[in-house]
């Protein structure tokens, strides 16, 4: 092997750097640090079993409100297809409807729940049913019968207003009413036991191959000669006290000792006779003649029964006898560095889990309510052929401070020949005409009903026409108004 | 005469300790033994063709098993029937005369200063191993290994046995090593495979080859089971004997 060692040295030293790890290798790093990935497993696991039990439970009630229209109108009814496409699309508005501070205000009065409108938003969440007229509304609390009855006055005093404020007769009724939930939501102890467990692993054995790196031990003689650039020559077993079996006594008679050596190992008694202690029961011998004899020297009895342990002189047999203060201490360090990493991984382990992963699974929104993109106002399709159709929309459409209160109605403007005037297109709607003080907040909408628009290339405006005693929508550049323009306008 | 059994502990615990590594002697039929023997033989086969006769026995830092390996070593070669030399030039911790329970004084120091004849210092624990101790500690022990007498009493010795073993200090805490490694044949760099960090295993034989020393190889000490690699059939041989 050495010589062989020697002659590849050259090649070894090229070899040296392009050091890859097989399967086997990749296996044996696992198998070698298996503890380690077991132990941060079980104590995430734990981790999250004792964290369920801290959790208060929170009970969640969910109602849901069906959208629809009364069919007042005779003529709707003979096309039923396009009108069920177009309260789904209503359903969306309404299903952001049902967040606002108004409704949250009227829900608290109603009540009389002593909380902010804040708070209450936070744990109401309104979702559409896709493809349905249906918007299923969830109520979380504390108290399982009061999250159900929040959310079944939400349902009333949500139904109430869409019929005080629709002229289009689109109606809100509460379909399903809440009943008082049973188990809590939020907890879900196996889930978050197998997610512990899963994380836990890639946890332990990301650590597996960190400490693997890290560790400075050598593991062949092989290494040691990618090491060193130079062969190794021998390999000794770790011996001494560490293996106390192999321990054996000196020889009897100490026969490789010299005079010298011999003679600091013995002592001599008045008798001038030589005691050394021998053998493996380390008994104490005395020289007679040329041989050792077994025996007790006179005066060592005594202190022997002096002190409380029979057994001779209590020398404490370092459990390294080969071994020595220094190692042992770089020993310990070695192992408490590892346990220390172990500790502290485990603990962003368990932020990492309970601060972020579980509220990502649970869906939670991260963002606080009434932050929601603007969205959907571009789908909201005209129910009638009439160019202009207010619909009531959350107060969040469009808007940057959410908090400035809501919107009259949004509705979407669109520009027929009967209704512009050169560079500019009225909006004929009971909200804004005759209304001076209408604050509106106009957007071009590309493709009204989600296909097809006419695309105005100009900045836009708005202005009141006291003659007309009606708003305007204007492009500012004086170019004429494009014929079937359509814009988002949003009235308070 | 009454014994003070407490003095007398101590002194014998420290003697114990070392006396335990000369496993060659205590144990030869052991695994230990056994892998001195097959070390001995990697230094007598492998290097033919310039057999080394000066070797410095050295590690990167301080209690990586210079002296035992240096005295296990001797050990095994005198009982090949090589006539050998071990020195104790470790003067800042000696261990050797310890291990192999000699008196110190005399020693080299003795023999550098010219007071004493080599033949007169040396001990001869077995047969065929001689060993000289340090004798009294000098203050510059650097300036002493450089010198000139110390360079002739080396060439002396080298006339005189088969093998020379040199147990010197560590190489990353004296500069000792590096003095005497530059003035023998070979040099040992004995790691312990627990302990022993191996950027310091790099930088002890670039260290040492920078000063002109050459590096035999390394010899792994205190190694696991595992880790003896090869020699796991030797190890459950002698297991199941006891």
């Amino acid at each position: 092997m050495i010589a062989n060692s020697k002659n590849n040295a050259h090649h070894d030293e090229e070899a040296k750097d392009e050091y890859v790890l097989s399967l086997g290798e990749l296996l044996g790093v696992v198998w070698k640090w298996f503890w380690i990935i077991i132990l941060v497993t079980f104590l995430l696991m734990g981790a999250a079993v004792g964290l369920s039990f801290l959790e208060e439970p929170e009970y969640q009630a969910s109602i849901k409100i069906l959208v629809g229209q009364e069919s007042s109108d005779s003529d709707q009814s003979s096309s039923l297809g396009g009108a069920v496409q177009g309260l789904q699309d209503v359903t969306l508005t309404m299903a952001e409807a049902v967040e606002t501070r108004s409704v949250a205000e009227e829900v608290i009065e109603r009540l009389d729940l002593q909380m902010p409108p804040g708070d209450f938003l936070a744990q109401l969440n309104s979702e559409p049913i896709p493809n349905t007229q249906f918007i299923e509304v969830t109520y979380t609390d504390g108290n399982a019968e009061e999250a159900g009855r929040i959310a079944n006055a939400t349902g009333e005093v949500f139904s109430e207003r869409v019929s005080d404020i629709s002229p289009n007769a689109v109606t809100a009724t509460v379909w399903d009413s809440a009943a008082t939930p049973q188990y809590a939501a939020n907890l879900t102890p196996l889930r978050d036991v197998l997610l512990a467990m899963v994380v836990g692993l890639m946890l332990g054995i990301g650590l597996a191959f960190v400490f693997e790196h890290l560790d400075d031990s050598w593991h062949s003689p092989e290494e040691a000669e990618q090491v060193s650039g130079v062969p190794t020559f021998g390999v000794i077993p770790a011996f001494g006290g560490s293996t106390s079996k192999k321990r054996k006594s000196l020889p009897a008679g100490g026969g490789w000792l010299d005079d010298d050596g011999r003679q600091r190992l013995m002592v001599r008694d008045e008798e001038g006779r030589w005691w050394v202690k021998l053998g493996e029961a380390e008994e104490w011998h005395y020289r007679d003649g040329g041989d050792w004899t077994q025996g007790n020297p006179p005066s060592y009895q005594e202190a022997a029964s002096g002190a409380t342990t029979s057994k001779l002189p209590a020398i404490p047999l370092s459990p390294e006898g080969f071994g020595n203060g220094e190692n042992e201490a770089r020993r310990a360090t070695k192992f408490w560095l590892p346990l220390l990493g172990v500790f502290g991984i485990t603990l962003l382990g368990i932020v990492l889990v309970y601060w972020v992963l579980v509220p990502y699974l649970q869906g939670e929104p991260m963002e606080a309510s009434g932050q929601r993109e603007p969205m959907r106002v571009e789908q909201v399709e005209p129910v009638s052929d009439e160019q202009g159709v207010r619909e009531p929309v959350s107060d969040e459409q469009g808007v940057r401070e959410p908090g400035e209160g809501g919107f009259e109605a949004v509705l979407v403007h669109r520009a027929t020949p009967e209704n512009i005037l050169a560079n500019s297109t009225y909006i004929e709607n009971p909200l804004t005409s005759d209304n001076p003080d209408a604050i509106l907040i106009v957007t071009q909408n590309w493709n009204p009903g989600g296909s097809g628009g006419t695309y105005n290339d100009h900045p836009v405006g708005v202005w009141y026409d006291a003659d007309r005693g009606q708003w305007a929508v204007f492009n500012q550049d004086v170019e004429p108004m494009a014929e079937d323009a359509a814009f988002n306008v949003a009235v308070k | 005469m009454r014994l003070s059994s407490s003095s007398l502990s101590r002194k014998a615990q420290s003697e114990r300790d070392l006396s335990e590594c000369l496993v060659t002697i205590t144990n030869p039929d052991g695994v230990v033994a056994e892998a001195y023997r097959t070390l001995r033989t990697s230094l007598l086969y492998s290097l033919v063709d310039n057999p080394p006769k000066v070797i410095t026995i050295t590690s990167p830092g301080p209690q990586e098993g210079k002296s035992t390996t240096c005295a296990n070593l001797a050990v095994v070669l005198a009982q090949a029937g090589k006539s050998v030399l071990l020195l104790e030039c470790d003067f800042r911790k000696p261990d050797v005369h310890g291990i192999f329970e000699l008196r110190n004084l005399p020693g080299i120091v003795d023999v550098l200063a010219g007071e004493r004849d080599a033949q007169e210092v040396w001990h001869e624990p077995m047969q065929g191993l001689k060993v000289m101790t340090v004798g009294p500690v000098p203050t510059n022990p650097a300036d002493l290994l450089g010198s000139e007498r110390f360079a002739r009493f080396l060439d002396q010795m080298r006339r005189e046995f088969d093998y020379v073993l040199i147990d010197a200090p560590p190489v990353q805490t004296v500069s000792d090593p590096m003095i005497i490694a530059a003035q023998g044949d070979g040099v040992l760099l004995v790691l312990d495979a627990q302990n022993t960090r191996k950027v310091s295993v790099r930088r002890s034989v670039r260290g040492l080859e920078s000063v002109g020393a050459n590096v035999l190889g390394t010899i792994m000490n205190n190694a696991k089971a595992s880790e003896v690699g090869y020699g796991g059939r030797t190890y459950s041989y002698t297991q199941d004997k006891k």
